[in-house]
C-alpha cells in the first residue's frame, strides 16, 4: 500500500498492509469504489473546527464568511486601482469566479495510484482552485515623522478599527494594524498622510500555491486517517492496533499542523499588515512660562541687587 | 527750633541730586529723605545706577535711567517690571496707585514684599516714561525699617524732577 501524504509517497510496508482489505470494485481508474464512498462520506461530514470548512468535491475550498478564500479573491479584484502605486502585483481585475464553477468534477485517481491508466489525465485536487486566482498577502512598513506620536497612533488605531480592521502590537513609537485587505491602500494613503514619510516598503506575497498544496495535503490526511481508522476496528492483534494508532498519531499531528498553517495563511491573506515606525519630528520647544522680556535692565531690578550696596 | 528746621534744608538740599545723563540727554533730580546718605555717583554708575542712597536701617532708594529706544506706554513698562518682579522673582504686590512726578510726568508705583533669608522685605519702585527715557526710581529694605520710611520714601520718589 502506497501512501501519498503531502505530495510525500513512501513504498515502505506497514503492518495495518497485512489486514485483508475487503474485496471491492474497482472503476476505470483502479479506484476502490468502496473507499472511495467511504471517503466521500466522510468529506461530507467534515468540518473543520474553528470555522474553516473545506468542501473539495465541487472544488469550493472555503472557510468562515469573513475568512473564505472566494472572499478573498474577490476582494482582491477591487484591492488594485489604476493610479495606486502601493501594490506590486496586481491582481486579476475580474472577480473570481466561484470554485463551484470550475471544470466539473472528474473521476480522479487515489493518491495511491492505479494500474490503469485514464484515457485523459485526471484533474488534479490543485485545480479545485482557479489558476488565474492569486492568493496575495499585502504588508507594508512605513517610517513617519510626526510631531505627535501619540496622537498619530491613536488616529491610526482608531482608523484601523473603523474599517474592520484591529491593533495587533503597539508600543512608544511603534504600531501594528491589521486591516481588511480591500481596506489597505485606504488606510495606508491616511497613514502616508499623516506625516513625512521617510520610508515606505509596500510587499505582495504570493502564497497560491503553498495554499493549496497545504490543502491538498490536508485533505489526503484527512482521508488517511479516516482509512486509518477502518483499520484500527479490523486489527486482529494488539500489535497491528498499537502499530495503527501510532500511525494515525502522526497523521493527526500534522493534520492539526496544517490546519493551523492554512488558517494562518487565511488570516494573512484576509487582513493585511501595516506597521509604522513613528519618528517625533524635531519640534521647537516654547517654554511659554519663562518668557522673559528682551530687556536686560529688568534684571537689574529687584532687592538684592539694591541693597548690595558698595 | 527754626534754627534747626534750617539746618534740615541745607542737608536737603545738599542731598538733592541733579543728574544729567548725557547719554540720552536725560536728567533728573531726586531728594532722599533726610535720614538717607547719598553714596559716591561713581561707584553707582559702575553698578549701574544713576544714584543710590542709603539709611543706618538699611534702606536704599535709588534710581536708574533706561533710554527709551524700544518705545513703549507707562502702562506696557510699569507692567513688564510688574511681571519681571512678581511672576519671575517671586515679589508679591502689595498695591499699586498712579502717580505723578514733581514735573508732572505720569508714573506708576508699585509697593511690593518679598521674603528673603528668613526676613520681611519691602520693595517699592516707580515707572516714569518720557519720550526718551524710562526712570526707574526703587526703595527697599527689611519690613520695620522701611515702613519707618515709607511715607518720606514714597515723598521722595514720587517728587522727582524730571526732564
Amino acid at each position: 500500500m502506497t501512501m501519498a501524504a503531502g505530495g510525500c509517497a513512501t513504498a515502505q510496508p506497514r503492518a495495518w498492509d497485512e489486514v485483508p482489505r475487503p474485496t471491492s470494485e474497482r472503476d476505470a481508474y483502479g479506484t476502490d469504489i468502496a473507499y472511495a464512498r467511504e471517503r466521500d462520506a466522510v468529506e461530507e461530514q467534515y468540518s473543520a473546527p474553528e470555522g474553516v470548512e473545506f468542501n473539495f468535491e465541487d472544488g469550493d475550498l472555503a472557510a468562515s464568511a469573513d475568512y473564505s478564500v472566494e472572499r478573498v479573491a474577490q476582494e482582491r479584484a477591487v484591492v488594485p486601482e489604476a493610479d495606486s502605486d502601493w501594490g506590486a502585483t496586481a491582481p486579476t481585475p475580474e472577480p473570481a469566479p466561484r470554485y463551484a464553477q470550475a471544470d466539473p468534477p472528474q473521476p480522479r485517481r487515489p493518491s495511491s495510484g492505479g494500474s490503469t491508466v485514464p484515457a485523459e489525465p485526471a484533474p488534479t485536487q490543485t485545480d479545485a482552485l482557479p489558476a488565474d486566482t492569486a492568493l496575495l498577502i499585502y504588508t507594508a512598513v512605513l517610517t513617519v515623522a510626526v510631531l505627535h506620536v501619540e496622537e498619530q497612533q491613536d488616529a491610526l488605531q482608531q482608523l484601523a478599527e473603523s474599517v474592520g480592521g484591529h491593533l495587533a502590537r503597539r508600543d512608544a513609537r511603534t504600531i501594528v494594524v491589521r486591516i481588511p485587505v480591500r481596506r489597505f491602500p485606504e488606510v495606508l494613503r491616511a497613514t502616508e498622510a499623516a506625516g513625512d514619510v521617510l520610508d515606505r516598503q509596500v510587499e505582495t506575497e504570493d502564497v497560491s500555491e503553498e495554499f493549496r498544496d497545504t490543502t491538498i495535503r490536508l485533505r489526503n490526511l484527512e482521508v488517511m486517517r479516516t482509512r486509518l481508522e477502518t483499520l484500527l476496528t479490523q486489527a486482529s492483534s494488539v500489535n497491528d492496533a498499537l502499530a495503527v494508532e501510532r500511525e494515525m498519531q502522526r497523521v493527526t499531528d500534522e493534520i492539526e499542523r496544517l490546519r493551523g498553517r492554512i488558517r494562518y495563511l487565511t488570516d494573512q491573506i484576509a487582513y493585511s499588515t501595516i506597521t509604522v515606525h513613528f519618528r517625533p519630528r524635531a519640534a521647537e520647544i516654547v517654554r511659554v512660562d519663562e518668557f522673559r522680556l528682551p530687556f536686560r535692565w529688568l534684571d537689574r531690578l529687584g532687592l538684592s541687587r539694591l541693597l548690595e550696596v558698595r | 527750633m527754626g534754627a534747626r528746621r534750617s539746618s534740615c534744608s541745607l542737608v536737603a538740599a545738599a542731598l538733592t541730586c541733579l543728574i544729567a545723563l548725557s547719554g540720552c540727554g536725560a536728567s533728573f533730580e531726586l531728594t532722599p529723605p533726610d535720614s538717607f546718605v547719598r553714596l559716591e555717583d561713581d561707584q553707582q554708575e559702575a553698578d549701574g545706577y544713576e544714584l543710590r542712597a542709603v539709611s543706618n536701617d538699611g534702606v536704599v532708594i535709588a534710581m536708574q535711567v533706561v533710554e527709551h529706544r524700544v518705545t513703549g506706554t507707562l502702562t506696557f513698562w510699569s507692567e513688564a517690571v510688574l511681571r519681571r518682579l512678581r511672576d519671575q522673582a517671586g515679589y508679591g504686590l502689595l498695591s499699586a496707585d498712579d502717580v505723578q512726578a514733581a514735573t508732572g510726568q505720569a508714573g506708576r508705583i508699585l509697593r511690593l514684599g518679598r521674603d528673603l533669608n528668613g526676613r520681611v522685605y519691602r520693595y517699592t519702585v516707580v515707572v516714569y516714561v518720557t519720550d526718551a527715557s524710562i526712570f526707574i526710581a526703587e526703595a527697599g529694605g527689611p519690613e520695620e525699617a522701611f515702613v519707618a520710611v515709607e511715607a518720606d520714601v514714597e515723598a521722595a520718589l514720587r517728587g522727582v524732577r524730571l526732564r
